[in-house]
Parts: C-alpha cells; structure tokens; sequence
C-alpha cells in the first residue's frame, strides 16, 4: 500500500541564546493509506514539534532538515503559498488544547466556513450549509444553532468536535491529532476517539496520532513509534510494540501503565527526566535511565536494529 | 444590556453627586476671595462687601452648598465671576469648537497610531521597527507648542495651505489635529504593538495557520479584532479627557475651546466656571467608560452584562 506520509531523517534545531540546539534528530517515519500511526514519548521529546514541521508551522529561525514527503512532494521544499494549499486541504490538524484552539471572536460557523473558503472557493449560503453539514458529521447537537454560537459558550468536547469539523471540513489526505483528548475527561475521550475512528475509516484518511498515553495508541493505532529525547527509538506495530517490546525505554513506558486486567502490579514509572536539549547526553540518550545500559551506549549512539519485518529497535542490546 | 446601561446610569448620578461634593469642597480650601477679584485692587471694603452678598458669599458653607445644588438641578450651573454671563451659556460657546477640536485630535491618533501599531508587530524586531519605534518615541516627546509652531510655520506661513491658527471650519481643525497626532500616536501604537504579539501567540492563530490562511488574513481576520481590546479602553479615556479641552493645542493655535476657558477661570478664581468645567468633564469620562463597556460586548462577544 502507498506510504500517504513519509519523514526522513527529520532534523530540527531551535535558536536558543545564540547556539542552535536540536530538539529532534533523524527521525525516519511512514504512514500508509488509512492507517493511523501513533507517535509516544513522555512531555519534552518532540512530538508537537514534529508534527508542526510536518505542516511547516515552527517559528521562523528553526532550522529544519530532512524529508517530509506528502505523495510526491517533499512539503520542506515548498513555497510558503504552496504550503497553505496543503495546510487544512490536504493535510488537517487539531491541538491538545480545545479551550484556546478557537478563535474567540468568530461565530463557530464561520470559523469552519474559513477552511471552505480558503480551499473550496465555497461563500454564502453554500459555505454556511456545508459547515452546518459538517457540525452534524461531527456529532454536534442542534447544528443550525451552534453555528451562530461563539466557542466560549461550548463545552471543552463540543470545542474539540468543533476542531475536528474544521480539520475534516476538506477531507484531508491525513489528520495530525496532537493529544487531542489529553484535556478532556475520561468519557468525553472516548467519544472523541470514536469520532475520529469513524471519520477516519469513512473517508480513509489516515492519522498521526500523538498521545502519551498508550491506552489511547493500544485501541486507536495500526504501528506505533516510540519516541525518546528527539529520536524514535523503537517503531512496530501495535502488536509487536505491546507484546514483544525491545527497547528499554519502551519497556519502561509499558511497566507504567495501570493494568486493569489480571494480577495488580505496582506502576513503575520511569526513573529520572527527560534530558534537556541543552545537555543531551552523549551516546544513547536513554542511557542516563537506563537500566541494562552498558559502557558503550554512554559514548556510542546506537543504530536500529531490526527485530523481525516492520518492527525496529535502537539498542546496544540488540547487537 | 438595556437594564446594565440603566444601572450604569444610576451609578453616574451618584459618582456625579460625590464629584460635585469635592470640587466644591476643594474651592473652599482655596484661599482666595472671589469678590476681591471681581472689585478689583483698590475696592472699598463696603465694595467688597456688597459683592459678597450679592454672590451669596457671605452665608454659611453648608447653605451656600444647597443652594448651589438646587441651582444645580435645574441645570443652572450659576453666572461667571468674570464675564457676569451664565456658566452653562459659556460653556455651550466653548463646547462645538472642542468636539471639533477633540474628535480631529483623536482621530488623528488613531489614524497614525494604530497602522504603526500593526506595523511594528508584524516587523518586530526588525531594523525597520526599531527604526518606527525610535522615531515614534521621539515625536511623544516633542513639545506640542514647538511642534506646532513648525508646522504652522512650514503649512501655514511658507506654503500657505491652512489658516494660522483660529478656528474656522475644517482646513484649520488640520494642524492642530496633526500636531496631537503625533505627539499622541505612540501611545496607540505600542499598545497595539504589544498586544498584537502577544495575541499572534495564541492557540487560535495557530490554528488559523493550520487552516491555511496567509498572513494579511491572520492579521486582519484574526488577531486585529482580539488585540483591539486594551486600546478601546484607552482610547475611550483618551477621547473623554480631549473633550474636555486640549489647553496646550488651544493655546498655541488660538483656539477657543473649553481648555482655555477652563485654563483662564483658574487663573482668575472664577468658581463656577472652575466647577462647570470640572462636572463636565466628570459626564464626559463616566459617559465614556459607559460608552466603551458597551462597544466591548461587540468587540467580545465573551463579554456579557446580563
Ligand atoms: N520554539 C521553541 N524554541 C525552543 N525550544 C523549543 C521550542 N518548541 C519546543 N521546544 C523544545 O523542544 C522540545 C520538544 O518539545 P515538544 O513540544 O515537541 O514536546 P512534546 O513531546 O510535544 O511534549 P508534550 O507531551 O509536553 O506536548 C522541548 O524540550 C521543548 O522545550
Ligand atoms: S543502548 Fe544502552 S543505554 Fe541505550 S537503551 Fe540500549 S541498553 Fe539502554
Ligand atoms: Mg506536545
């Protein structure tokens, strides 16, 4: 099947003070037609970053290299106007934070009229009834109403459908979710997970879905990436990642989840913090917290290894 | 909205009575005899006496108060000391020249203050907006008499394009306006400034990005209208303080508004017109803030009274 999304060698280097320093290094990842591609890592190692270079959206000044490959075309090497044609057409986008995401001056309806306009050429009464259609799509109660509302008066979900109504409103392509239901409550989650499965599955739009949570990646994802201090360090799918974890990092992110099945075990989060990028550690990054890690990983970084077919690892121990 | 407006009215009476208290309260702790101005140095003290009876001067405090209050209410704000003519007619003189005068000032401003104000934020930290700023800066400090002075000079008297001073219709209203222009437009301008960046870095801009929109669209469709906010308020400050008289333009171009009548009954004790003045412009700023609280809730449709 054809690869809709494929990273390469991703690097990213934000200024900070007057050094560069690299927040994401050589990450290599692919997403196939409809499938959903779940990136994991603990807060600080890259993903939003990630995802944002995917759509171009990093502050000016980050050096950004590598390949981003939407179909044929490395979006790196756009213009800033081809850019936008992709950027809510092509390839949709919601955020972790469905409280802030919408404009709080526009009525909900306009702000999905906007995608319309911008890609469709759609105004007036068309624009306007495509949103309502969408609102509907989206599970929005009494969409005709809504569309006149402002954000502030829906709750954090019914913002968060509103997000996705907008990120959807052009049947992309692919659909970057960065945590998007990290701020909402447990049952809303679920909702809003669903939403985006059946979404998702009707238009074969496939998804990179960014979460910590592996509960999330374990019921949503077809593959998964595991990424740590700006590198992927173990990528499979669900099945190998969860029953055959490699890595040790991986292994870790598994001991920490509350098992709600069978014999309770005592969560096991991982001991000690995610590196800054002002002092990344020489040799595998991991290395630091690691508990198998031997005298080379401190001075040599490791390459993958591949385990069987799709499913990688990064570790000495493999060697 | 209807009942906040009515509410907010109410308030107004109160927060007027309170200023009326204090300026008249304030005068008499000014030691200074009105009836001795008005008779002049070398009057007899039966003179003076007389004066004083006849102003009511010579009563208790606490009367002459009451008095002043019931005048008060029927929109009599008593008789200039000075120019023996009723305070509400010299101020009715005064007040079409100084809404011409203020809204000319004011939208002189904004039309400067507010482009820059766009300006700078999208070029921040550029040499251009450095450039921008500095200047900017400069011409908050000039002094508005010297400023214009120049213009009058270069506009008026080398190449005779508007009148030297005087107020008589819209070609002279221009130099004055310009002249507060800029010297005022900084101000808006680095309020604007700041509060464009700041909103350029919400949630909501990005996702605008997000959606594909360009950069004239973001500014203009997305965050002019949220950035706006703190420059309402002051600009509504702004707007009600002008109305009250612009005394350092009035004076340097000649014109005859409230600020130099105000200006001159300072100089001269002439209380009522001290106290008009005064209570007028206490209506103008309360009518305002009333004015702005209602244009936020169509700026922020977050914004509610009910
Ligand atoms: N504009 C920036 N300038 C400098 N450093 C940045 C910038 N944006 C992100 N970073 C740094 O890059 C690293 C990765 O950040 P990122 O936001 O991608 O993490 P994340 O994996 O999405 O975490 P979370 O789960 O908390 O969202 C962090 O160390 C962060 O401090
Ligand atoms: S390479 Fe070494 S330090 Fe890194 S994860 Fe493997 S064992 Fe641990
Ligand atoms: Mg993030």
């Amino acid at each position: 099947m054809s690869n809709v999304l494929e990273v390469n060698h991703l690097q990213i280097q934000f200024k900070i003070g007057e050094r560069y320093h690299e927040a994401v290094q050589d990450v290599s990842f692919s997403i196939r037609q409809g499938e959903t591609l779940g990136l994991v890592g603990e807060s600080g190692c890259g993903k939003s970053v990630t995802s944002l270079s995917i759509m171009r959206l990093l502050a000016k000044g980050t050096k950004i290299s590598g390949e981003v490959k939407y179909g044929d075309r490395d979006l790196l090497k756009l213009s800033e106007s081809q850019m936008r044609k992709i950027r809510g057409n092509e390839i949709g986008m919601i955020f972790q934070e469905p409280m802030t995401s919408l404009n709080p001056v526009h009525r909900i309806g306009r702000q999905i009229v906007e995608s319309l306009l911008l890609h469709r050429g759609l105004t007036g009464k068309r624009a306007a009834d495509t949103a309502i259609e969408m609102l509907a799509r989206v599970g929005i109660p009494r969409p005709e109403q809504i569309a006149q509302e402002y954000p502030h008066q829906l709750s954090g979900g019914m913002r968060q459908r509103v997000m996705i109504a907008i990120a959807m409103a052009c049947n992309p392509g692919l659909l970057i979710a960065d945590e998007p239901t990290t701020a909402l409550d447990v049952t809303i989650q679920a909702q809003i997970l669903d939403l985006m499965r059946n979404l998702a599955s009707e238009h074969r739009t496939s998804i990179l879905l960014i979460t910590h949570d592996l509960g999330v990646v374990a019921e949503m994802c077809d593959r998964v990436a595991v990424m740590y201090a700006g590198k992927i360090v173990e990528q499979g799918t669900v099945r190998q990642i969860f029953h055959n974890p490699q890595h040790p990092y991986t292994k870790g992110l598994l001991n920490s989840i509350p098992k709600i099945t069978g014999e309770r075990k005592r969560l096991q989060p991982i001991e000690g913090n995610v590196p800054s990028l002002r002092n990344m550690p020489q040799g595998c990054r991991f290395a630091p917290r690691c508990p198998h890690a031997l005298d080379k990983c401190r001075v040599s970084a490791p390459e993958f290894f591949e385990i069987e077919e799709e499913h990688k690892s990064q570790c000495w121990l493999h060697a | 909205m209807l009942s906040f407006i009515i509410r907010r009215l109410g308030a107004t009476v109160i927060v007027l009575f309170g200023i009326s208290v204090l300026t008249f309260i304030l005068i008499y702790a000014i030691p200074s005899d009105p009836a001795r101005i008005i008779a002049g140095q070398h009057a007899s003290l039966a003179t003076i006496k007389e004066i004083r009876h006849n102003l009511g001067l010579d009563k208790p405090v606490p009367i002459q108060y009451i008095d002043y209050m019931g005048r008060l209410f029927h929109g009599n704000l008593g008789t200039s000391f000075i120019y023996n003519e009723p305070v509400t007619q010299l101020i009715m003189s005064r007040l079409g020249a100084t809404v011409e005068l203020a809204l000319g000032c004011w939208i002189a401003e904004l039309l400067i203050g507010i482009p820059l104000g766009i300006f700078t934020a999208r070029r921040a930290r550029k040499p251009s907006d450095y450039v921008v700023s500095a200047l900017a800066l400069i011409a908050m400090s000039l002094p508005v008499f010297w400023l214009g002075l120049i213009l009058m000079y270069y506009f008026g008297f080398i190449h005779p394009w508007f009148p030297l001073g005087g107020n008589s219709g819209f070609t002279s209203l221009i130099l004055p306006s310009l002249t507060y222009g800029v010297t005022g437009a900084a101000v808006y301008m680095r309020l604007l400034k700041s509060s464009m960046l700041e909103v350029m870095n919400q949630d909501y801009i990005r996702t605008a990005r997000a959606k594909g929109a360009g950069e004239n669209r973001i500014i203009w469709r997305h965050a002019l209208r949220n950035a706006l906010i703190p420059v309402i308020t002051y600009g509504s400050i702004d707007i009600g303080t002008l109305l009250s008289g612009v005394i350092l333009i009035e004076a340097t171009f000649n014109w005859n508004g409230l600020g130099m009548l105000a200006y001159q009954a300072i100089q001269q004790s002439d209380i009522p017109v001290i106290m008009g003045t005064v209570l007028l412009t206490a209506v103008l700023v309360v009518l305002f803030n009333l004015l702005t609280d209602i244009v936020y809730v169509f700026v922020d449709p977050r914004i509610r009274y009910d």
